[in-house]
């Protein structure tokens, strides 16, 4: 179910309808159960792993924060985790239960209930982590202070990047080492991928759940008893899958705290929903065509009629591509929890206006860079051992966030680079404030708006790619071939006719940033605005509407 | 608890503004709506003939002689010369005075099924035999097709029901169909697209006919698209049992693509010999050379008589054997008989 779809919108408006009617207590509710059937509209047993992270960074805020579960909450927590694992982890195959119910058919019935022990291996291990650590709690409330803090913490940690490391990654590191094994000549090892599904946006709500467990362990925020409310700030459905990653201090307290609808919400709300839309089906699936088309190339063994000015094209597609999918979503995301009462952050700021490595990524996707560096960055030092420690957690840090986008070698390389011109950009010390008040100056902001996309874009080359083998192609043809073709002409002008109009008007708006100064000004101004985004929206999406990328991550 | 309707935390001063935007954008929306009716359709050659069929359906039923009708997409009218099939078929000693094309671009089973209803059944039109040329899955249900073009020019609000059970099964799809019925803009918006993007993109026809060539040629290495992974033949079964009850022979043709592989379901192809409709594969029986091709389905203007020159060598025996065992009417010629 996604935001480019009318399951989406009719969920929303059944969501929507009675919500401004009810207490806020049941605003919750309608939210969490919203939220769950959001999630679950991918692939139902994946709720069971957003139920797991909620349980376990639950008990373990307020483990750090030396708030006693009583023993009837935790054994309530228990059987609930427990019966969700049976329902959702042992094979029942409800469509065909459903139908023998209908047909009041014993046997369809009994042929869709589990009946091998094998069915029940997960809630039988959910049964036994339960039972263990609900038999540890109250040992583990008898430890010293600041032990019982680091214990509940590192259990939060292990737990939630067990889960994410299984999911995303196991399958990823079993295939290199494999690949290694082999290369080394030790013969084909035995052992395989599990063809493991990775769940949407895990990589989202896992770090989010994480960072709530280290606020309070910082005693940035404080633990909340009540768990239905935890659960909405894990599984909120307008940034579920895709962010922004909220923080606790910044998300828990609107779903504590009673919520109201402010003046110009509505309009606002519906300013980024439209433009939100308009990116992701507009541009992204536009830009996908163009994109798609030149990287399949490489993928395919086909690039031999391409130049270099084709892949630059083919580039620049994809980079407008996933600016257009990423910053869409989130201000569909924005938009709609406007609508619910809710101040999502502002991920996306004009991206590719920065100047430098450090304003893109003061300008990129600010919910994760923000979320490394705070976490990451800082935790490793930051820049507080010296010169030679700071390249180092910089380059640890980007590495990590490349990896964190996806389980392959070139989102690892794609970090690693980001974290290299970081570094270099660190060393040259060269300033971001740039006077524009004369021609010189705005002269050489183009330039630096200029050259930064360009780094941008050969990073987006190692983003997209489907192996370092069509990298090396792709980059070489870049630089000795840039014979002007047919293809790169049309391509091109057909990015100038998508993409210009939505950046003029993000500038004029400074991204979302100035959205009042859009939003105040005369309806015959705003008029021509909303008519030109609904109508590029009826006429102008791509034929074939496509997943947003950031799903996968 | 304070709880606040959504209205009223919308002051007066920013509905009314509000208001006025979304009235101007209605305006704009049926202006535009106006345009595309009374200017785009009679501009699109595509719109013209799908508004004809149904009287050249009505003019094929009166002819007398064997009526033939072909029902495909754009590999049918670039594979079939009528002029080129009459004459070779004549040669042949076989007289086929009456051919109709019903083609639709990028179409399969479903689609075909709609206009099959549309044009012969409801019109009580039943063509003495209607040859339907597919490639790939084309006989099995889509799961994906042009539901705009099907809305404004195959269906009617009438055929919902018929259409939300076999072939519409996402209610994107079917919201889509509702929406695509009753506002022509939205459901014609590509081809609006294309005449925008024809102004501001050089060479945009040759390059967009490149790019759609490519996207399918990558869908078909990841395995044919719009289909779902469980095969179904609903769409197949409806056109099989109509042609029956109406007394209309069918031929099924598998028409060759170039350097593309494809398998025909066998549980099409019972179906087909169940309901007593024949089979021709062409694949079988000519090699064309890849320069007769434009892309991966449509042949040159080259290719095109060669094609249908040896459809009609294969054809003509299968056209005499149908005649003499009485399910066709006769198509001997004079020449032949003399």
């Amino acid at each position: 179910m996604n935001y480019n779809s009318w399951t989406f919108w009719i969920l929303f408006a059944v969501v929507i309808a009675p919500y401004w009617r009810l207490s806020h207590r049941r605003q919750n509710d309608l939210l969490l159960v919203a939220s769950y059937f959001f999630y679950g509209f991918w692939d139902y047993r994946f709720l069971f792993l957003i139920l797991i992270s909620t349980s376990i960074d639950y008990i373990g805020g307020l483990g750090v924060a030396g708030v006693r579960l009583t023993a009837d909450r935790v054994q309530r927590l228990g059987v609930l985790t427990v019966a969700t694992a049976i329902l959702l982890c042992t094979n029942v195959r409800y469509p065909d239960l459903f139908q023998g119910f209908v047909e009041l058919d014993v046997q369809r019935i009994l042929a869709a209930l589990p009946h091998t022990l094998h069915d029940f291996y997960i809630p039988i291990a959910v049964a036994a982590v339960c039972l263990t650590y609900g038999g540890a709690l109250p040992w583990l409330y008898e430890l010293p202070d600041a032990a019982r803090r680091k214990v509940f913490l590192v259990i939060s940690m292990v737990a939630n990047l067990g889960i994410l490391g299984f999911f995303k990654y196991f399958d990823f590191f079993i295939g290199s080492f494999r690949t290694l094994v082999m290369t080394m000549g030790l013969g084909e090892p035995s052992w395989t991928a599990l063809g493991i599904l990775l769940p949407a946006g895990i990589s989202f709500y896992t770090f989010q759940a994480m960072s709530y467990t280290i606020d309070i362990y910082r005693g940035e925020t404080k633990p909340t008893q009540h768990f239905r409310d935890f659960a909405l700030f894990v599984c909120f459905f307008p940034h579920l899958v895709a962010g922004p990653i909220m923080r606790a201090h910044t998300l828990l307290p609107q779903v504590v705290n009673p919520r109201s609808l402010a003046s110009g919400a509505f309009e606002e709300g519906l300013y980024l929903v439209v433009i939100g839309l308009f990116k992701k089906i507009v541009i992204a699936d536009n830009m996908a065509i163009i994109a798609n088309y030149v990287f399949n190339r490489f993928q395919y063994g086909e690039a031999v009629a391409l130049t270099g000015l084709d892949v630059l094209v083919g580039v620049y597609a994809f980079a407008f591509q996933i600016y257009g999918d990423f910053s869409g979503y989130s201000s569909i995301a924005r938009g709609i929890s406007k609508w619910l009462g809710f101040e999502l952050i502002i991920n996306f700021n004009i991206p590719y206006l920065a100047v430098s490595p450090r304003d893109f990524w003061r300008r990129w996707h600010i919910s994760l860079s923000t979320w490394l560096r705070d976490y990451l960055y800082l935790s490793l030092g930051g820049n507080r051992f010296g010169q030679l420690m700071t390249y180092r957690n910089l380059l640890i840090t980007m590495l990590l966030g490349g990896l964190w986008h996806g389980a392959n070698w070139t989102f690892v390389a794609w970090g690693l680079y980001q974290g290299a011109i970081l570094c270099v950009n660190r060393l040259l010390n060269v300033s971001d404030d740039i006077a524009t008040e004369n021609m010189a100056g705005r002269a050489y902001w183009l330039w630096r708006v200029f050259l930064m996309f360009h780094l941008t874009c050969i990073g987006w080359l190692l983003f997209r790619a489907d192996s370092f083998a069509s990298v090396w192609q792709m980059a070489s043809l870049m630089a000795t071939n840039l014979e002007i073709t047919p293809f790169a002409i049309s391509s091109f002008a057909t990015i100038v006719f998508y993409v210009t109009p939505i950046f003029v008007l993000e500038w004029l708006v400074e991204g979302e940033r100035r959205l009042g100064r859009l939003l105040i000004s005369n309806w015959l101004l705003r008029a021509p605005v909303y008519s030109y985004l609904v109508l590029m929206l009826v006429i102008f999406h791509a034929g074939e509407a496509h997943e947003f990328i950031y799903f996968q991550f | 608890m304070p709880v606040k309707p959504m209205s009223s935390s919308t002051s007066s001063s920013s509905v009314d503004p509000l208001l006025k935007i979304v009235l101007s954008l209605l305006v704009l929306l049926v202006v535009l709506e106006t345009i595309t009716r009374t200017v785009l359709f009679p501009m699109s050659l595509d719109f013209g003939r799908f508004g004809s069929y149904g009287q050249r359906a009505d003019a094929l039923q009166s002819q007398a002689g064997l009526r033939v009708a072909f029902i495909g997409n754009s590999a049918t009218e670039a594979g079939i010369d009528v002029g080129v099939l009459k004459d070779t078929l004549s040669t042949s000693g076989v007289l086929v005075p009456n051919i109709e094309l019903f083609l639709a671009d990028g179409s399969g089973i479903n689609t075909w099924r709609s206009m099959m209803n549309r044009y012969f059944w409801q019109r009580g039109n039943a063509p003495d035999l209607i040859v339907i040329t597919f490639f790939g899955p084309g006989l099995d249900d889509a799961r994906e097709f042009e539901v705009g073009r099907l809305a404004q020019f195959f269906t009617d609000l009438e055929d919902g029901p018929e259409l939300f059970q076999f072939d519409l099964v996402t209610t994107g799809q079917r919201i889509e169909w509702v929406l695509d019925s009753v506002w022509a803009t939205y459901a014609v918006r590509d081809r609006i697209k294309d005449r925008v993007l024809s102004l501001f993109v050089p060479n945009y026809k040759e390059y967009a006919t490149a790019m759609h060539d490519a996207v399918n040629r990558d869908a078909l290495k990841k395995g044919w698209p719009r289909r779902s992974a469980m095969k179904s033949h609903h769409s197949l079964q409806s056109v099989l049992r109509c042609a029956r009850q109406f007394g209309s022979h069918l031929l099924f043709v598998a028409y060759p693509m170039r350097e593309t592989e494809y398998t025909v379901d066998p549980e099409a192809l019972r179906l087909i010999r169940d309901f007593g409709a024949d089979y021709l594969d062409m694949r079988d029986r000519i090699h064309l050379e890849h320069t007769l091709y434009q892309d991966t389905y449509h042949l040159t203007t080259t290719g095109k008589p060669i094609y249908t020159k040896r459809f009609a060598e294969v054809l003509a025996p299968m056209l005499r054997t149908l005649s003499r065992s009485g399910r066709l009417a006769d198509t001997s010629t004079g020449a032949a008989q003399k």
